[in-house]
């Protein structure tokens, strides 16, 4: 639908107003988190008046620092006016921190205590990470940086050059350490559990996967490595070690001829691994539907190449948790699970209310129940009726409601409820629900719980702020808020 | 009847933080308020009574020692169903201790005449375990510590409640009223307050009154009551203890590399 002009014009006033009834209530607040969700889509004249509520005091920065769902942009311009020590050590602490706030950190504070908080964070500029792999004598600082997800390959490998035993294993643990690096560090040590890292590597060198170690560990680690050569899977299938047999039999690169025997394993770890396959043939389903571990069994029934001929005898099993994992079969038939949504245990029948794909005489009967597991799978179930939905969003148990705001079909009129849940937790989710209209949101905006508003605020903050313009700014500087204006807001 | 329900706004600590300069507590810009986690459940009690059969009567007043931050803490509890809230202070309360504290809700228990008195167990900053049990005997009111189930008929003389003793054992033990109990965790479920609860709490008013409005005597307030006095809070110096890391075998290594060390063999 096309606006009219004066239409459209209304409306940009409209998001001015809004947006700056946000920012005015920012301002006021006594805690500086709603100014923080407000300040990455504020212009910069905009931002100048939230940094006083933002930055202003010490105890806010504080809080500010060490909160892991601050927008990046908060901590890097907190990161610029940070005045002390413990400051700029939270800041390094803080997962959210991004690269210029840390490397301000660095440039301003003490860097033997951030030096090992900086070496752990994964967002660290580069070029500090190299500058510490170098340099660091420290020996907390060098295995932060080892075990860091942000190192790179060659920052490790310039770690790996300086041959300190105790870094080894962990160099062979981080996923960016490269092939070349995996070979100098094997050739370096003959120790059992940093060879045993290094084959289970994704680098690891195909020359290392081509022999059968003597060593357990290592035999555990290569039947895991999806490129390990078949015929030494098929090999390591039968080997004496059960915790080795294991592995193999869960790794998808073992071939299945190698895996029947597994089947017939005297240890039961080794028989579930072999249930949970994708690729079990129907023939050895067969062989484990009856088998006298239960966990066996309950594997064999929640694994999608089970037939529906296996599940039928499954859904007759007299363990309840066999039975639930038939009901969450993937295919599942729909005779099955209308017969076990009739089972005597709640268990059985709640995972059949957690199913999407529920013919709608099923979903009604599970309504029916008065157990709160399966209440909350009809509520969370697309296909419950808004009538019912509405009984489930007032339910006493708070398990059951949450459910009803998980559900994405829930209709607007229910989540209106919802959105005055008692729960904060429960008021959170509401807001981010697709179905919530603008207008509802809007009148959350003084939810007395800090974490709803600022999802409140974040929501209109990321439509309102960009469409703010010059003017808005303008009438930010000069806190022309028109009273009447105010008031309509209530309508938007 | 009324049952009076005494709370504390307590602190809680991030990872790092400061001492104040005089060396005596944390500096505050480090430290978040909340209400005492033991304190929601010696609530819900007053209030599962107030709405439980023949609790029609029943008034629940909330009550604290404390400076305005906690306000906070009483609006919590009015938002929750609670009849009055009242806050205690005066600037000579700044650093009592435990018995202080307990000197002073005494007082107001003196004033109020409540057929019950609920606190916390302990308080989770302080930790003392002592305020309830204090104004126990300062009251000469029988009592129950670490309560985990009450029994107990509104207007009733008496109540039965269940102690948690060590070992996981109970002990149930009737008890005449009225009668200060503490409540321990987990012998509720506390519920959260709604909107309009919460909404209205913020316009109910709160009773403020000071220790002389209380008439209690000049040496039973603040330091002058108070039986212990902190001289120094700080952060103990780090153990000998330490990490050992590397491959087990590295570990052993170092492990044995220690204990020669500590016999002097190495």
């Amino acid at each position: 639908m096309t606006r009219s002009p004066s239409s459209s014009s209304r409306s940009v006033a409209s998001s001015q107003r809004h947006w700056l009834e946000l920012l005015r209530r920012a301002r006021g607040s006594d805690e500086p988190f709603s100014a923080a969700a407000l300040y990455p889509d504020a212009g910069p004249q905009q931002r100048q008046l939230l940094e006083p509520r933002l930055f202003g005091a010490r105890r806010d920065r504080l809080l500010l620092a060490s909160a892991a769902f601050v927008a990046p942009a908060v901590l890097e311009r907190l990161a610029s006016v940070a005045d002390d020590e413990t400051l700029r050590v939270r800041l390094a602490r803080n997962p959210s921190a991004p690269a210029e706030a840390l490397g301000q950190v660095w440039r301003d504070g003490a860097r033997a205590r951030l030096a090992p908080l900086l070496a752990r964070h994964p967002n660290t500029p580069r070029e500090i990470l190299a500058e510490l792999g170098e340099a660091t004598t420290d020996l907390d600082t060098l295995c932060a940086l080892c075990e860091n997800t942000g190192s790179s390959s060659d920052i490790l490998a310039t770690v790996e050059q300086r041959r300190i035993p105790v870094l080894q294993r962990l160099l062979a643990v981080n996923l960016a350490t490269d092939g070349p690096t995996l070979m100098a560090l094997w050739r370096a040590t003959d120790e059992e559990a940093v060879r045993a890292q290094i084959l289970l590597h994704q680098h690891c060198p195909d020359a290392l996967l081509r022999a059968l170690p003597a060593s357990p560990l290592e035999r555990r680690c290569i039947a895991r490595h999806a490129r390990t050569p078949p015929a030494l899977l098929a090999e390591l299938a039968r080997d004496a070690e059960v915790a080795v047999r294991r592995a193999t039999t869960a790794n998808p690169a073992t071939p299945v001829a190698a895996i029947v025997a597994s089947c017939f394993d005297t240890d039961e770890a080794v028989r579930r691994t072999v249930a949970a396959r994708r690729d079990l043939p129907i023939t050895l389903a067969a062989c484990l539907a009856d088998d006298s571990d239960t966990w066996v069994r309950r594997v064999l029934a929640r694994n999608p190449a089970c037939p529906s001929y296996l599940l039928e005898r499954s859904a007759a099993d007299h363990d309840l948790e066999v039975r639930r994992s038939v009901a969450r079969h993937p295919a599942c038939p729909e005779s099955l699970l209308d017969r076990l949504s009739r089972d005597a245990a709640p268990w059985v029948q709640a995972a059949v209310a957690y199913r999407d794909d529920l013919p709608p005489a099923v979903v009604r009967r599970l309504a029916r129940s008065s157990d709160v597991d399966v209440l909350a799978g009809v509520g969370r179930n697309p296909e419950t009726a808004a009538s019912r939905l509405a009984r489930l969003a007032v339910h006493e148990c708070a398990d059951v409601r949450r459910a009803v705001i998980l559900n994405r079909q829930t209709p607007r009129a229910i989540l209106r409820v919802l959105r005055q849940d008692p729960y904060p937790l429960h008021r959170a989710l509401a807001v981010d629900h697709p179905n919530l209209a603008d207008a509802d949101r809007w009148r959350m905006r003084d939810d007395p719980d800090i974490q709803v508003r600022y999802r409140v605020y974040h929501h209109f903050a990321r439509q309102l702020g960009p469409a703010a313009d010059a003017t808005g700014d303008a009438a930010m500087q000069h806190e022309q808020y028109p009273h009447a204006a105010q008031e309509k807001m209530e309508t938007i | 009847m009324k049952i009076l329900v005494t709370i504390k706004q307590v602190s809680s600590l991030d990872e790092d933080f400061e001492i104040r300069e005089d060396g005596r507590d944390v500096d505050p810009d480090f430290l978040l308020h909340d209400l005492n986690e033991w304190d929601n459940y010696s609530l819900e009690e007053a209030m599962r009574l107030k709405e439980g059969p023949g609790g029609a009567d029943i008034e629940v007043v909330v009550a604290t020692v404390g400076p305005d931050s906690a306000d906070e803490e009483l609006r919590k509890c009015l938002a929750k169903g609670a009849d009055r809230a009242i806050r205690v202070w005066s600037d000579e309360l700044e650093e009592c201790d435990a018995i202080a504290v307990s000197r002073v809700l005494a007082a107001l228990a003196r004033k109020e005449a409540p057929g019950l008195i609920f606190a916390g167990v302990q308080a989770s900053d302080h930790a003392f375990g002592a305020t309830g049990m204090a104004m126990a005997g300062l009251l000469g009111l029988p009592h129950a510590a670490v309560v985990a189930a009450l029994d107990y008929e509104p207007g009733g003389k008496s109540a039965t409640v269940r102690r948690e003793l060590e070992g996981g054992t109970f002990a149930s033990v009737r008890i005449d009223c009225p009668a200060v109990l503490t409540l321990q965790l987990g012998i509720n479920t506390p519920r959260y307050a709604s909107l309009r609860g919460i909404k209205q709490a913020a316009q109910r008013p709160i009773e403020l009154l000071d220790p002389q409005a209380l008439g209690m005597p000049a040496d039973e307030i603040g330091t002058a009551g108070s039986l212990s006095r902190v001289r120094r809070m700080y952060v103990p110096e780090k153990g000998r203890a330490q990490m050992i890391a590397g491959t087990p075998a590295e570990q052993a290594a170092r492990l044995a590399q220690i204990i020669k060390e500590f016999r002097g063999e190495a």
